[in-house]
Order: C-alpha cells, then sequence, then structure tokens
C-alpha cells in the first residue's frame, strides 16, 4: 500500500493537502488523522468521509508530520489499504466495564479476521485503558496485537475525543481492526525515565485519582521531595509534574510511568495519566539523559532488524509529557524514526500509551514514544 | 529565533554582494545555528531544573534515609532488649529454688552490659525475714565474677533499714540511694565489719548507686560505681518486669508443688491414723508399725527401719513394735540403757524431735549391742544370717508423743522430712490416746459389769438360809461367770479339809441351762492337779490353775472315776482335749 501524509491548520488547509494528494491518482481508502480539539472535526470528518476515505481519529497534545510537529492543527496519513483488509469500529463504553466494551470489539473483529490485530484510540482521562486492554487479551488471548494511546486536549485534561466517520465520542474507544494476514503490524515502546530516591507506597487512590503517598498528599509529597516551586493549576501538568514523575515499581517486568495532569486543590490529591492502584510501589523518577531519543532510534533499528524490515508508513504514538521533557529534541526523535524506514510518518502527543511492554503485558505507558509500522504483505 | 542570529539573516537578505544561492546557504546555517542554540538552551535549562530537583530529592531522601535508619536504630536495639530480656526470662522461669536467683542475677548483669550499662556492681535479689531482722542476698558481682548467698542483718545500718523499709512497704516500691566521695568509704568500712561480701572496688570508687525494687515477696536491685541514665533505669525496670513474672510463676508452682505434697503428707497421715483408730489392742501395733514404715517410704524418705516405743509401768524399759523391708518384727523390749536410755532422757524434756547420727565409727558397734537384747537381737540376727546388711551408719530420728517415740531410721539426713516425723508422732499420740481412753472405758466398762456380777452373786449368798441355797448360789455364779464371757465345763464349790480331802459341791448346767448340784469328796492327794490346789489353799495364795491334757488328763479323770466318795463318772472315752481347772 502506498502512504502520504497531509497536515493543515484549518479544515481549508486539509482539503487544499488532501487534493494535492490525490493529484497524481492516488485514491486512498483509509485516514488515520490525528488533530486538535481546536480543529473542526466534524468538518473534516465530513471532507474526508465526501473524498470515500474511512477515517481513525483521535485529538491530541500536538500532532506531527515528516514535516514538522504542530499544535493545534492536523496531521493526516493517508493509505490506500484494501477495504476488506481493515475495520473501524468506534462505540462509547459500556457504562464502567470498560473490559466488556473491548470484549464485545473483539468478538467482532474475530468474526471479521482470522488474525486481527487492533490500533486503538481511546478518550476520557478516567477510563481504565488497561481494563480495555484486558478485554482484548480475554477474547483473542494473551498475545493480541494492540497499540494505541489515550487522547489529549493540548493539555487541557478537559474532554478528548475519539472519533470515526459518522460518530464522535469523548467517553469511547475508536478501534482500528486490520487483517493481519495481509497487513503486517509491528510496534516498539520505549521510554528511558529512571528512578531515583526510595521506594514509597500509594496509601489511598481510588483508579487514577492518588490521595496520599506513605500517608501524606500525593502533591504535598512531590512538592517536598522536587522543591517544586509556585505550582498553580495552571502550572502543575505542564511544567511541574515532568520534573517528578511517578514510576510505578513491579517484581517482574520494567516499571510503568504515570504522570500527574492535574490537582484537586481541596485535598492536594492528583490525577494521574493511568490508574495507580493503592498499595502500588513508586519512586520518583526525573527526566531522562538527552541520549533518551537514540535509544529510541536504536530501538527501532532493532525492530527493523528483527521483525520488519520494510515499511509502509509509520505511526507515532509519543507522550506528551516527552515533548515537554525534550523540547526541541522532539524533532530530531521524530526524524531519527522516520529515517529508519523513510517511509510517511504521522503522529500525536497524548496523554498515554497502549502497547505491549518489554515483558510481555498489554500495558498503559507514560512518557513512551510508541513505534507502530505498518506494511502490507 | 535568536535575535543576533536574525540580525544576520537580515543582513544577508539585504545583501547586495550574495547570489540568492549563497544567501540561502547562509540563512539555512544561520537557522541552524539558531535551532541548535535553541537546542543548547532548552538543554541547559532542563539541566539546571534536573539538577535542583535532583539536589532537593537528594537533600530529602538523606533526611528520610536518616530517620529510617534511626528508626531501624532503635528497632534493633529494641530487638536486642527484648532478646536480652528473652534470656533473662528463659533463666528466670527454669527457676526451681531460692538458689537459682544467682543465675538470674548473672544473666540480668551480663545482659544488661551488652546493653551498654557499664559500670555495674552486682545484681541481686532479697527476700526479706522480718521476724528475723535479716533478709536472704542473692548476688552477682559483676567485676568479681562472683556469685554469693548470705544472709544480712539489716537493723544494724540506717541505709539498710531504709531499703528494706521501703521494700516491705509492699510490690512496685522503688528505693533509691547515691553515696558518694567519703560516703562510700564509710559504707565500704562498714561492709568490712559484716559477713557480706567485701567489695575492693570500692576502695577506689568515687560513687556507689542502689536501685531497689519491691515485687512483694522479693526485692530486685542492682548497685553500679556510675549513676545509671534515666534510660538505664527504665531498662532495668523492663528486666525486673519480666523477672516478676517468672518469680511469681515460680511461687505458683512452689504453692501448688507444697499443696499436693501436702496433700500426699496428709493421706499418709490419715492411713495411719486410721490404722490406729481401729486398733483394738496393744498387739496390732505391729500392723501399725508396717503401715507406719510403707507411708514413710511411699512419701519418698528412704528409711531403714520404723517403730513405735511406748513407754509402760516398767521403769528400767519399754515396749517397741518395728518394721523394716525385710517384715515385722515381733514386739521387744528396749532396755533403758545406753542409747535407749538417752532416747528416753532426751523426751523427758519436752524436746519434739531428736536427731542422733550414728557414723560409721559407731554403727557395727551399735547393732552389736542391738543384737544382744532378747527379741529384736534374735530377729537381726536372722537377718545378718538371710544376708541382708546392717546400715553402715543411720540417722535416728525420734519423733516424741506423751507416751513414747516414733523412730525413723534413715540412711542419709533427712532435714525436710523432720517436720513430717513429728506430723506422724502428733497424730499417733491422738489416736493412740483414744485407744487408750477407750481401752480405759472398757476396762470400767467390764469392771462395772463384773461388780455387777459379784454383787449378784454376792446378793444370793447373802440370801442363803441352809445348804440348799449354796447350790442355788452356784448356779448363779455359773449365770453370772458366763455372762461374764467365761465359759464353764464344771464349777464348783470346794471346801477344804486337813489334812487333804476336799467336800466337792459340783454345779453343772445342762443344754437347757437348768443347774444341778451334786455333792462328793475327793482325796486332793490322789493328782498332782488337786494337790496343787490344796497347797495353794494351803499356802493362802488366791489363784491356782492346772492343765490337763492327754496321758494327764485321763489319769485325772481315772482316779475320779475310781473314787467311791464322789458319785459323778465321767467317760474317759470322750474327754476333751484339754482342761483347765
Amino acid at each position: 500500500m502506498k502512504a502520504k501524509t497531509i497536515n493543515g491548520s484549518s479544515t481549508e488547509a486539509i482539503k487544499s493537502s488532501l487534493d494535492n494528494s490525490m493529484v497524481d491518482g492516488y485514491k486512498p481508502t483509509l485516514a488515520i488523522v490525528f488533530l486538535s480539539v481546536k480543529q473542526d472535526r466534524t468538518a473534516i470528518c465530513q471532507l474526508l468521509d465526501g473524498a470515500g476515505i474511512a477515517i481513525y481519529g483521535i485529538t491530541t497534545n500536538g500532532e506531527f508530520t515528516g514535516d514538522g510537529i504542530t499544535s493545534g492543527e492536523s496531521a493526516i496519513l493517508l493509505l490506500d489499504v484494501n477495504h476488506s483488509y481493515f475495520h473501524i469500529i468506534c462505540t462509547e463504553y459500556a457504562g464502567t466495564d470498560y473490559r466488556l466494551t473491548t470484549q464485545e470489539i473483539a468478538k467482532k473483529a474475530k468474526e471479521i479476521f482470522n488474525n486481527p490485530s487492533f490500533l486503538i484510540g481511546v478518550s476520557n482521562l478516567n477510563a481504565d485503558a488497561e481494563a480495555l486492554l484486558h478485554g482484548f487479551e480475554d477474547i483473542l488471548g494473551k498475545d493480541v496485537n494492540v497499540s494505541g494511546a489515550m487522547a489529549g486536549d493540548d493539555f487541557q485534561f478537559i474532554a478528548s475525543y475519539v472519533f470515526t466517520n459518522h460518530i464522535s465520542t469523548s467517553n469511547g474507544i475508536v478501534t482500528l481492526v486490520f487483517d493481519e494476514d495481509h497487513i503486517s503490524i509491528k510496534g516498539r515502546a520505549t521510554f528511558g525515565w529512571k528512578a531515583l530516591g526510595t521506594v514509597r507506597t500509594v496509601t489511598k487512590s481510588e483508579g487514577n485519582h492518588v490521595y496520599t503517598i506513605d500517608d501524606i498528599p500525593a502533591l504535598d509529597l512531590t512538592i517536598k521531595y522536587g522543591g517544586l516551586e509556585n505550582v498553580t493549576p495552571e502550572n502543575f501538568a505542564l511544567e511541574h509534574s515532568i520534573a517528578l514523575t511517578f514510576q510505578i515499581q513491579r517484581e517482574t517486568g520494567d516499571p510503568v510511568m504515570r504522570a500527574g495532569l492535574l490537582v484537586d486543590w481541596n485535598d492536594h490529591s492528583i490525577y494521574c495519566a493511568g490508574p495507580l492502584p493503592q498499595g502500588s510501589k513508586i519512586r520518583f523518577s526525573l527526566p531522562p539523559e538527552f541520549d533518551v531519543i537514540e535509544k529510541v532510534i536504536s530501538g527501532c533499528e532493532d525492530l527493523k532488524a528483527t521483525e520488519i524490515p520494510d515499511a509502509d508508513a509509520i505511526i507515532l504514538f509519543n507522550c506528551a509529557g516527552r515533548l515537554l521533557s525534550l523540547g526541541p529534541l522532539i524533532s530530531d526523535e521524530i526524524e531519527g524514526i522516520q529515517n529508519v524506514w523513510k517511509v510517511p510518518i504521522a503522529g500525536m502527543f497524548s496523554n498515554a500509551e497502549l502497547a505491549r511492554a518489554t515483558n510481555g503485558n498489554l500495558e498503559m505507558h507514560g512518557f513512551t514514544a510508541c513505534t507502530v509500522v505498518l506494511k502490507e504483505k | 529565533m535568536n535575535q543576533h542570529l536574525q540580525n544576520i539573516i537580515d543582513l544577508i537578505q539585504n545583501s547586495q554582494h550574495l547570489t540568492e544561492e549563497e544567501k540561502g546557504v547562509l540563512i539555512k546555517s544561520a537557522k541552524n545555528a539558531d535551532k541548535e542554540l535553541e537546542i543548547a538552551n532548552f538543554k541547559l535549562q532542563r539541566t539546571e531544573k534536573v539538577k535542583h530537583t535532583t539536589a532537593v530529592l537528594l537533600d530529602e531522601t538523606i533526611v528520610e534515609l536518616e530517620e529510617k535508619r534511626k528508626i531501624l536504630e532503635a528497632k534493633n536495639k529494641e530487638l536486642e532488649i527484648e532478646t536480652a530480656l528473652e534470656k533473662v526470662r528463659t533463666v528466670a522461669m527454669g527457676m526451681k529454688q531460692a538458689d537459682d536467683m544467682l543465675d538470674i542475677c548473672k544473666t540480668i548483669s551480663h545482659e544488661l552490659q551488652k546493653l551498654g550499662v557499664q559500670e555495674i556492681r552486682n545484681v541481686q535479689t532479697a527476700i526479706i525475714y522480718p521476724d528475723k531482722g535479716s533478709y536472704m542476698n542473692y548476688e552477682y558481682y559483676a567485676k568479681h565474677d562472683n556469685t554469693l548467698a548470705t544472709e544480712v542483718l539489716y537493723n544494724n545500718h540506717e541505709l539498710s533499714n531504709a531499703f528494706i523499709e521501703k521494700m516491705l512497704q509492699g510490690p512496685n516500691e522503688f528505693f533509691f540511694k547515691s553515696l558518694f566521695g567519703k560516703e562510700v568509704q564509710d559504707w565500704y568500712e562498714f561492709q568490712k565489719t559484716t559477713n557480706q561480701f567485701v567489695d575492693s572496688f570500692l576502695a577506689t570508687a568515687t560513687s556507689l548507686n542502689y536501685y531497689w525494687y519491691s515485687l512483694g515477696p522479693v526485692a530486685l536491685g542492682a548497685s553500679t560505681y556510675e549513676p545509671l541514665s534515666k534510660d538505664q533505669q527504665d531498662l532495668f525496670v523492663r528486666f525486673r518486669n519480666v523477672f516478676e513474672l517468672s518469680y511469681r510463676r515460680y511461687l505458683d508452682i512452689e504453692k501448688a508443688i507444697a499443696q499436693t505434697r501436702e496433700a500426699e503428707i496428709e493421706l499418709a497421715l490419715e492411713r495411719v491414723r486410721a490404722r490406729t483408730m481401729a486398733m483394738q489392742n496393744s498387739e496390732e501395733l505391729s500392723d501399725i508399725s508396717l503401715e507406719l514404715f510403707k507411708q514413710i517410704q511411699s512419701l519418698g524418705v528412704a528409711t531403714w527401719h520404723c517403730a513405735f516405743n511406748i513407754y509402760d509401768d516398767a521403769d528400767d524399759s519399754s515396749i517397741e513394735w518395728s518394721t523394716n523391708a525385710s517384715g515385722i518384727f515381733p514386739k521387744y523390749r528396749t532396755p533403758r540403757i545406753g542409747i535407749f536410755r538417752r532416747y528416753y532422757e532426751i523426751g523427758q524434756t519436752g524436746q519434739s524431735l531428736h536427731v542422733e547420727t550414728i557414723g560409721e565409727d559407731r554403727c557395727a558397734e551399735h547393732y552389736d549391742f542391738l543384737c544382744t537384747l532378747p527379741s529384736v537381737g534374735e530377729e537381726l540376727i536372722k537377718l545378718r544370717n538371710d544376708g541382708i546388711d546392717f546400715p553402715t551408719s543411720q540417722i535416728d530420728h525420734v519423733a516424741y508423743f506423751k507416751f513414747g517415740y516414733l523412730l525413723f531410721i534413715t540412711y542419709k539426713p533427712a532435714p525436710e522430712a523432720h517436720d513430717i516425723f513429728k506430723r506422724f508422732a502428733k497424730a499417733f499420740e491422738q489416736t493412740y490416746t483414744r485407744f487408750l481412753d477407750l481401752q480405759k472405758a472398757e476396762a470400767q466398762a467390764r469392771e462395772a459389769q463384773i461388780e455387777a456380777s459379784l454383787e449378784r452373786v454376792r446378793s444370793k449368798t447373802m440370801a442363803m438360809h441352809n445348804s440348799q441355797d449354796v447350790g442355788e448360789t452356784a448356779a448363779v455364779m455359773v449365770d453370772e461367770l458366763q455372762r461374764l464371757g467365761i465359759e464353764t465345763i464344771r464349777c464348783g464349790i470346794g471346801i477344804m479339809h486337813e489334812p487333804g480331802d476336799m467336800e466337792v459341791w459340783t454345779i453343772s448346767t445342762d443344754e437347757n441351762k437348768k443347774t444341778s448340784i451334786i455333792i462328793g469328796w475327793l482325796d486332793m492327794n490322789m493328782h498332782p492337779l488337786l494337790f496343787g490346789a490344796f497347797d495353794t489353799w494351803r499356802q493362802k495364795k488366791g489363784y491356782h490353775s492346772y492343765e490337763l491334757k492327754g496321758a494327764d488328763m485321763l489319769n485325772y479323770y481315772t482316779a475320779i472315776n475310781n473314787y467311791p466318795g464322789y458319785p459323778i463318772r465321767y467317760d474317759t472315752n470322750s474327754l476333751p482335749e484339754k482342761n483347765i481347772p
């Protein structure tokens, strides 16, 4: 299949880019759409739908293609993949039974393809993304191929969206199902944050709402150990939470990052990007060395060497925290990843990444660069 | 964009001397430089932030670790203390007797030292005896590595007095006293005059500090060459608490053991008491001596011999019933000489128990003497001939009671049994007194019965008017004899006549209890029985008896049958085995 990327700061710009991409007779069938909540999502969907293009869409905290990083705009990966090789399901959650939601999606996918793989986008910060992942496993087994991200909303943490041609929801999941018998999908997730200091215990939490750590309000502990100054409701997520982030320690497997996103100033508790179960053991984590970018790129080189030497397109779910931590260096990372396969790349800065960890478990990650490589067989 | 680079770009753009291509290259380079500058600035800022955060995190972590270290140290210290307390607890729980407190004091001292309490002089306990004005002091001196148990008088110094007074006020009382300088020396000099251990380190000590805690029945204390800190005193209190629990357990066990022992002793006493209560006559003392022997053995007192020695009317001897492991000895008399005289005389002084050790130098000679005594000597010789050895040394325990003494002969000293011996003597005295009282009452009743019979015979006799009445009187006499339990074959009255005849009034009773009287004469020389009776009458002696048996009996009845003066004829073919006229 052939891939192209288009971007733009408005519906008109997107239309113009789309038209230009089809001048040579290119007929895309599928669009991976990463756009800001500021964009007219409905109009863009109508535009793409009018062109007969199926949409897998997700809002972002920033988006990019090989042409550069933008914020508040749209970045779209177009693919002319055979219609019969993919299927899109966009649905709201079944109440709070997240596992049931994806069990149903998996069952439906299994009816369509013998060997389905999934690209998912998840909206609503409070959704239990790991339960969503387990739902896929319940039906298709522990080795099911799932990658994706939690949608963003330009760091407002108010409402993020996932959408397809005619459905958009801030409390649901969009799933792009590929027939892996025809489309090869390989992914690699890398983060590189290292923990520092002593192990602490989450003494009170509910899902992603962390009240106390070692019986101290989560915010107070973070301020104390991070030496954070002038913390306000507006600057906590963007400036302070990346300075000192929580890292869940596990007995087996790599640790998992959990960034603090919002503070409840009534009780100094923190809402994190992902669940932190009560009793979890955590350590503080500082931003990594700048060579973490090389690590990501070398991870992709390893992926190329071992699993998918050729690609048609690259999708990159990059944590918004990495954007804040790595600043201008992030473009080197994107460029470096693209240079491994030298194919079109599109991606987003997400609130969390959904991928298989190095120990093999499907999990929700933070501060992770999740590279998904596509190749039609 | 960096302002300087922007200026350069502006200049380049406005330059008239550069080609467009050159401008493009230069501007691109400037933009790249700007990007690199931006990246460098970003890295610098982020590094500074990370450095700051790291420093704060490090500082806070150090403080946290320090706090955790202190907590851990405190926990380790507590663990050390608990381990030390457990060691003391283990030793204290094994306490079986008062002397075991020495080990406890030593263990407490060692454990306190391990926990950093230096300059311990001693650890000690005290059991106070107010009646004696003393206390039993169990001490361990750390620097001398010496344990001592000493009975100490306390009324001879105000310090000791004050300490005891405080302890006697009750459990949980605390006594503390520090001596300094000359006070230490004065106390040191005083201790030299007592029976207490003289601690030579006091000669150069500048202070001496006492810490005593009352636990009620016992006190636990320590003395030190330097005052204890508050923490150290609190630590010692924890040792005291452990000791207290264990000591109370020891007392409870002691009490239970004592109660069990008391029950055993009471049971043994009761068995002897019951056997004595059932006694009908003095001959049963043999069986009772066996019971006594068995019961003393059952109480765990290894005994060679047990005896009752009862004083009777004889001034020069007593009668003794005894038993040993070989069996009951027939009763025998113990002459009031030598050791027996000594035992008798000691009893007369009012002593309740006399203990005499017959050592190896005297024991053989003692048994040689005993073997010469009638009855008991024969039994002892029989034992020796049967291969049973006499003790080579023994301890005689003589427990006195009103009518004599109980003798318990043991192989070894048995001070723990002294009280038991006295209790057996007392119990025996009570029941033997009752026995004697019963005997006396029986004797009195018998005497009354006899008197009543005599009175009836007397009355009948007084009412006699003629010789015919003699027969009736004799019949009454037979009746009364029967009433008194004396069964007679024949009964009669004989009137002696010189030179050797007897007028015989024979009364016989048939199976219907009907009496009849037959009068006749007998030649008192025709048989020894008759001659003996006549001779006794002649000598005015009150009583004569003669046992007829065998051929002699046949001769007697043949002589009577052949004498014409006596009308009764006896069937010599159906004579009884013996008669005792």
